[in-house]
């Protein structure tokens, strides 16, 4: 854990189920990092109708916890020119380890959600969002 | 913006009255561009890069959340949370945008016994 | 009496039912008309019902704070001052709501007018809307008499720009079927000034009809044409019934 001090800390989540290639080998250090499908759900649509707002809401299951907390979230979004959607530390007056909002996708992508929890632990749930295009375009 | 407005721009909701541990919504809805750079007036020029590069949300210096990184938050952006409190006290929101812009908004709750 | 018959088929031919007898009505039966709400997705859906999370409540903020400061003086009640517009000046023209808070600024108010689109503008023009929400447009009865009226008609109905498309091709015929993956709606603007997210922000119904006529493919009018004002006009008769729902969100 103590090297991955250098890397983003969502960082491991993003390739956790890629498998690794010889062009594109898994990182040690990232290989290190305990990364689950865990208790995390990013609740987004499969299909959105514009990419400049899309409904996100993610959540964590607090019985998947077992004593330990959520420290912080994130929103992966690879394919926007900014990848880095929204990251959050939570903190203690939270009753619920749940965010809503929305937020902009420039292409049809995997969406991953990422949350960090008190003890290290990555847990990462990831979407296929389909962007359609928008039916007529605006000038004004 | 470049005209002055009067009042607010942004709204922080949260119930007036709750109980002792209960959970309840705290909603922040805040009016930002969140222009990305990438966008072009009618004129064909690129609009300057100014989003949101800090916000937080305390109750009575105790932190909700604080964001280290909002890029794909959209225009007026809104963020909502459940929140429990144990004492009557003021929720605190600030941010900061990338041209030194900052903004805050308070929102009271009242905790009675449970 | 067969000549008795032949004339009255005569007279019926050359004195077709007048239209002072049955005016025209809207395309779009009573049963049948919806709000552009009924049209979009159930986010934006949520979105609107929900005035905590509708970004143009932050407009309608800002345009109480300008009504209690430049116009409680003469108006003391917002309620239903939106609802009386759009209307026909007694010069023919068509009044809109953002006519009329630009007459009031310049008139008494004694301050320039406000600049198309700018931000107290448009709150205004949302705080107004808001609050005749429910309401319907009120529409002069002898409304299709007018002049307007009559241009915003043959506007509606005349095919237009690249895709030989006119207002009816999409609004009147085929609201419901998808573009893409949009429906279409009916063509209402009882829901704006509205919030698009595909704008961004919040917009009024003038920049949404110079958007429909990009969407054509077709020349786009100035903002301030007389035409998208009597096409307001039209508009509101369309919606007859229909309640004030703004600031809607739109896609």
């Amino acid at each position: 854990m103590k090297a991955l001090a250098v890397l983003p800390w969502w960082l491991p989540a993003v390739d956790a189920f890629a498998q690794p290639t010889p062009q594109k080998p898994l990182d040690e250090r990232l290989r290190a990092a305990k990364v689950e499908r865990g208790g995390l759900s990013l609740d987004i649509p499969t299909l959105a109708e514009t990419g400049t707002s899309v409904p996100v809401v993610l959540f964590v299951d607090p019985a998947k916890l077992a004593g330990r907390t959520v420290a912080r979230l994130g929103i992966i979004a690879p394919q926007n020119p900014r990848p880095v959607a929204l990251e959050l530390e939570l903190g203690s007056v939270l009753a619920q380890p749940r965010l809503t909002t929305a937020i902009r996708l420039g292409a049809t992508q995997a969406v991953i959600g990422v949350a960090q929890l008190s003890d290290g632990t990555l847990w990462q749930h990831a979407i296929e969002v389909l962007l359609t295009g928008s039916a007529c375009f605006d000038g004004t | 913006m470049s005209e002055p407005i009067p009042g607010r721009n942004a709204r922080l909701l949260v119930p007036p009255l709750v109980r002792t541990g209960e959970e309840f919504q705290v909603r922040l809805l805040i009016q930002h561009p969140m222009e990305t750079g990438f966008r072009r007036d009618v004129d064909g020029n690129i609009l300057e890069v100014n989003l949101l590069e800090s916000l937080s949300l305390d109750f009575e210096g105790q932190p909700v959340f604080n964001a280290l990184t909002m890029n794909a938050l959209t225009a007026n952006p809104f963020l909502t949370f459940v929140v429990a409190v144990k004492q009557s006290g003021k929720f605190n929101a600030r941010w900061r945008d990338m041209k030194g812009n900052v903004g805050s908004i308070s929102a009271s709750v009242r905790v009675v016994a449970a | 009496m067969r000549c008795g018959l032949a004339l009255a088929i005569c007279v019926a031919l050359f004195n077709p039912p007048s239209f002072a007898q049955s005016p025209p009505t809207p395309l779009i039966a009573k049963e049948a008309i919806r709000s552009g709400s009924g049209f979009t997705s159930p986010a934006l859906r949520a979105q609107q019902k929900d005035d905590d999370l509708n970004p143009g409540m932050l407009w309608v903020d800002q345009g109480r704070e300008i009504f209690s400061r430049d116009c409680s003086g003469c108006h003391t009640k917002p309620e239903g001052l939106a609802a009386r517009l759009p209307k026909l000046a007694s010069d023919g023209s068509v009044v809109t709501l953002e006519h009329q808070i630009n007459r009031c600024q310049s008139e008494r108010v004694k301050q320039p007018a406000y600049a198309t689109e700018s931000q107290p503008l448009l709150g205004l023009a949302a705080f107004l809307a808001f609050a005749s929400r429910g309401m319907s447009h009120a529409v002069a009865p002898d409304v299709t008499q007018s002049a307007a009226w009559q241009r915003a008609q043959s506007e509606f109905t005349r095919v237009q720009g690249k895709l030989d498309f006119n207002c009816r091709s999409c609004h009147d015929y085929l609201y419901g079927k998808r573009v893409r993956n949009q429906a279409i709606s009916q063509g209402h603007g009882v829901g704006y000034p509205a919030y698009r997210v595909e704008w961004q922000t919040l917009g009024s119904l003038n920049r949404r009809l110079r958007a429909c006529f990009f969407g054509m493919e077709t020349k786009v009018p100035e903002a301030s044409d007389p035409i998208l004002a009597d096409l307001e006009l039209y508009l509101a008769w369309r919606a007859q019934g229909l309640p004030i729902e703004a600031p809607a969100v739109r896609r």
